[in-house]
């Protein structure tokens, strides 16, 4: 499980983390949700690495910064990370060069499914295909977690319904997703836990099938308690 | 869902490429290796010729003390060397960047070389001043003024102990316009005795002698034994000379001044305004007098010379009692000469000891340069005839000549080591006329 | 070790048509520079038959002394190269940082540590500066057959290839002749570079507190060094301080990659 304990962050004047504390569990479709600038996307990339938090830890299966961190945990940021230049199938030559982890046969799979080219250069794909690029990524290795970052905003209509195919399939069955959106529609069937984020803190940390059951509410309702006072 | 097994056909294979990606990075780096490597290895500054001093007569130990400076003219650039017994040095002043230059010894005579090689300790600071240093004794004599008073600053070190002291020595008074100078320093025995030469400057910016002073230091005790002014005779209008004694084995050294007086017509002015520069064709007449100075009783014994006009011509050397003048004999131009007459006149006994000559062609060569001299040898170069067209010379040697009695002491040529095979061109690129000693 | 190689064959091959752009533009500027004053020359002298109207033979201008007149032309080659690398140090790390596809997210997340990556920069900037001196160097030894072709009987004399390198100003500077003072400059420069990515580094991790810091940091440590090129004047023996400076050096460069490591390690941002 990916442990989130006490996260502090400060982005130039603004505390953007002010003491975020939450669990994403294997198996387990976990959303953190919140307003834009609400610190979803640093709490991804600070599980990553890809920042540092000012205070608080951050452990992976017990362990922090562990130096396979990478073979366990894929990252599909917002933007597609790869050079304008290159082409799909550098891109995926990239991963293959780097993380064991990678599944040769999984992502020319993935490849065909969402029918990309692996001649185009990333430069030139459109949105819809930049996504689904990012989900060949971070899909394909064989890792025990998946964080995405906004992966449905700006996408159209068809895309976002391939992307949902994805999510409950079989490919993501026994992983643990953290996935962070303000477009919770498409998935909001599927999520497990929900973790709504409100001026740097937890406003509410939700078991989505529990607040159905035992309260009538459907994480949106959720939302508009949190967000709307 | 069903579509995403993975045993369903593939329309993609991704292309694998294992060793390729690495043939850009490995040919940029073996070029540039490669090529940088031979730049440096074959091309560069190392590959300029060495040479070196080959004793092929005498003591090594007499070689060891010379230097000859040069240049390498058979590739542009500054090619500033240093030849010596045991190889040649390039000076190159290593530089970072334009504007800022390493530190390098190459500021450094070669004396001062020797003796920090030899007393670094002792010599770390001493950034001035004038050294003397006998078998046992090594000095450093600095003056510096304080208020209206003069002060010799000397540094001692003992060589046999290695011990090192300081002492300060009250000079005299040391008034507004005058400018005293270290005029000679010469130890004898276990003393040293410094010479001051006191000059004015008036408002012209002419200087004049005004008196010379004499300190005898015991290094033993750390006292000073005397001072004195030195009884020479009214110094207005004069111009002085001072020879040193150049010879380390005396226990009691001498310094002799040859004073001249132009007797030529604006002499009657020459007490406010110095020599002046006279347009007339009639040849200017000299009054000569010389005077030898003992530093250990401070006698001053007037002495005769022959020809004083013709006294250090090229050079006159003391030591002890005997003074060695060199003259030019056969053909000779602005720095070398076919031969030298050299006459030996003992100035105790006011009479030539003995004269004789030295033939470059006895020395096995055609030119010989300058001459120094230090401990009763006599040190010059001898080269053959430039040829035309050729900056250097065919061949350089170095031959050291007892004073005394003319014979050879030492015979060094300098040899070609490498790398290249062509000794005789490159030896014709070198141009080594100029003899240091290192002591 | 291996990620090492990887991504510096990654670094290089993303850099190449950078790079044969400055070997070609080089080149063409040299060899027309050269052609140029091999023709000026030839003509200068208003012959016919190969003799002049006073009939006797002008004289010969040898490889050297024709580099000599193209000092201009040599600057000009080796200004706009310099400018690139000197661009690309910065380049090097914000074109993966800048724009819309940041592809340091994927450097930063190579599985086994980033400093392979930084190694990986490092190695490979430096491997274009030395590449184009060597290229250099190469061209160098092919305008000399294009002398010996372009010229005419009458003008060709013969050189040594250091004069030739010893003639233009711009060579002295950058393929100095004594390898001590390659060493000593091309150090200083690595010197400077490690710095830079200190910079850079800095920059990336604490924003415009950072710059601040990795500006001052170089100008310390630059200052730092030339002082101690002449430390304790008069005290300390030109070969002390030489050590002095040394170790100056091997600590300077010891911290800049120490820093620079922590930082990509743990403070940096993406």
């Amino acid at each position: 499980m990916i442990h989130v304990e006490n996260a502090h962050k400060r982005y130039r004047l603004r505390k953007v983390l002010d003491g975020v504390s939450f669990t994403a569990q294997k198996g387990q479709i976990t959303c953190l949700i919140g307003m834009n600038g609400a610190g979803k996307s640093t709490l991804l990339k600070a599980i990553m690495g890809l920042t540092p938090l000012s205070k608080g830890s951050i452990r992976v299966d017990g362990v922090q910064s562990s130096r396979e961190l990478y073979e366990k945990v894929s990252f599909i940021p917002d933007h597609t990370a790869m050079p304008g230049g290159y082409r799909l199938e550098e891109g995926l030559r990239f991963m293959a060069d780097y993380y064991h982890s990678w599944n040769e046969a999984r992502a020319a799979e993935l490849m065909t499914f969402f029918n990309l080219n692996e001649g185009d250069r990333v430069g030139n794909l459109s949105k819809g295909m930049a996504a689904k690029f990012g989900l060949v990524l971070g899909l394909a290795a064989d890792t025990e977690f998946v964080l995405m970052d906004e992966p449905f905003s700006g996408i159209d209509l068809f895309s976002r319904e391939l992307i949902g195919e994805v999510f409950s399939s079989r490919l993501i069955e026994d992983r643990g997703v953290l996935i962070t959106t303000h477009e919770i529609d498409e998935i909001e069937h599927l999520l497990d836990r929900a973790v709504l984020l409100k001026d740097g803190k937890v406003a509410r940390d939700i078991d989505c099938e529990q607040v159905r059951d035992e309260e009538g509410k459907s994480v949106l309702d959720v939302m508009r308690e949190v967000y709307r006072t | 869902m069903d579509k995403l097994e993975a045993d369903q056909p593939q329309s993609f294979r991704i292309k694998r490429k294992g060793t390729v990606r690495y043939v850009l990075v490995g040919a940029l780096a073996a070029i540039t290796i490669v090529t940088l490597g031979i730049y440096y290895g074959f091309a560069s500054n190392e590959r300029l010729p060495s040479f070196h001093l080959k004793t092929i007569e005498g003591d090594e130990v007499v070689g060891r003390t010379v230097q000859l400076d040069g240049r390498y003219v058979g590739r542009w650039g500054n090619r500033d060397m240093r030849v010596g017994v045991e190889g040649t040095d390039y000076s190159f002043e290593k530089r970072l960047g334009m504007w800022i230059s390493l530190p390098t010894f190459g500021n450094y005579s070669p004396k001062s070389q020797a003796l920090i090689k030899e007393h670094r300790g002792f010599m770390r600071g001493k950034t001035g001043g004038t050294i003397d240093q006998s078998k046992d004794w090594l000095t450093i004599v600095d003056i510096y003024r304080q208020k209206d008073e003069a002060r010799l600053k000397l540094s001692v070190l003992n060589k046999s102990t290695n011990k090192s002291a300081a002492y300060t020595i009250d000079a005299g008074p040391w008034k507004d316009r005058e400018n005293i100078y270290p005029g000679d320093v010469q130890i004898g025995g276990d003393n040293i005795y410094i010479l001051l030469e006191h000059m004015t400057v008036n408002r012209a910016g002419v200087a004049r002698y005004l008196k010379f002073t004499a300190f005898a230091f015991d290094l033993k005790t750390g006292k000073l034994n005397a001072s004195r002014d030195i009884p020479l005779p009214d110094l207005t209008g004069l111009s002085v000379s001072t020879l040193g004694d150049r010879g380390d084995q005396t226990e009691a050294p001498n310094v002799v001044f040859i004073t001249s007086k132009d007797l030529s017509e604006s002499a009657g002015n020459s007490a406010d305004s110095g020599p002046k520069a006279t347009a007339s064709s009639e040849p200017r007449r000299f009054e000569y007098k010389a005077y030898l100075y003992r530093y250990a009783d401070g006698n001053l014994l007037p002495i005769n010379i022959p020809d004083p006009a013709k006294f250090g011509r090229v050079g006159t050397y003391l030591d002890g009692n005997m003074a060695y003048t060199i003259h030019l004999a056969g053909e000779s131009d602005s720095w070398s000469s076919e031969a030298y007459r050299i006459e030996g006149l003992d100035l105790s006994k006011q009479k030539l000891k003995m004269t004789y000559s030295l033939k470059a062609s006895d020395l096995g060569g055609e030119l010989m340069g300058s001459p120094r001299f230090k401990n009763g040898l006599l040190y010059f170069i001898v080269t053959g005839e430039q040829k035309p067209g050729s900056m250097g010379r065919p061949y350089t040697k170095v031959a050291a000549i007892e004073a005394a009695t003319g014979k050879v002491a030492y015979l060094g040529q300098v040899e070609y080591d490498g790398p290249s095979e062509k000794a005789a061109d490159e030896l014709d690129q070198s141009v080594l006329i100029n003899l240091n000693l290192r002591s | 070790m291996s990620h090492y190689f990887k991504l510096l064959a990654l670094e290089v091959r993303r850099f190449r048509f950078v790079l044969a752009g400055m070997m070609l533009y080089t080149m063409i500027i040299e060899v027309l520079a050269l052609a140029q004053q091999i023709n000026s020359y030839k003509h200068r002298f208003g012959l016919t038959n190969g003799v002049t109207d006073e009939g006797s033979v002008p004289p010969s201008l040898s490889f050297a002394n024709l580099i000599i007149n193209t000092q201009r032309g040599f600057a000009l080659a080796i200004v706009i190269p310099m400018a690139v690398l000197l661009a690309y140090v910065l380049l090097i790390w914000y074109r993966d940082w800048l724009g819309r596809h940041p592809f340091i997210y994927r450097q930063l997340m190579v599985p086994g540590g980033r400093t392979p990556l930084y190694f990986a920069k490092l190695t490979a900037f430096l491997l274009f500066v030395f590449g184009m001196l060597a290229w250099q160097l190469l061209l160098v030894a092919a305008l000399q057959l294009e002398y010996a072709w372009l010229s005419p009987e009458w003008m060709k004399a013969p050189s040594v290839f250091t004069d030739a390198m010893y003639a233009s100003r711009v060579f002295q500077l950058i393929l100095p002749l004594d390898f001590t003072e390659f060493l000593i400059n091309y150090g200083f420069g690595i010197l400077l570079v490690l710095l830079a990515f200190a910079g850079i580094l800095f920059e990336r991790s604490y924003r415009i507190r950072g710059l601040l810091i990795g500006i001052l940091y170089l100008v310390l440590n630059v200052v730092l060094f030339i002082y101690s090129t002449h430390a304790f004047d008069g005290f300390l023996y030109p070969d002390e301080q030489l050590a002095v400076c040394l170790t100056i050096f091997g600590l300077e460069v010891a911290a800049a990659l120490w820093i620079s490591l922590k930082l990509i390690n743990r403070k940096v941002s993406a």
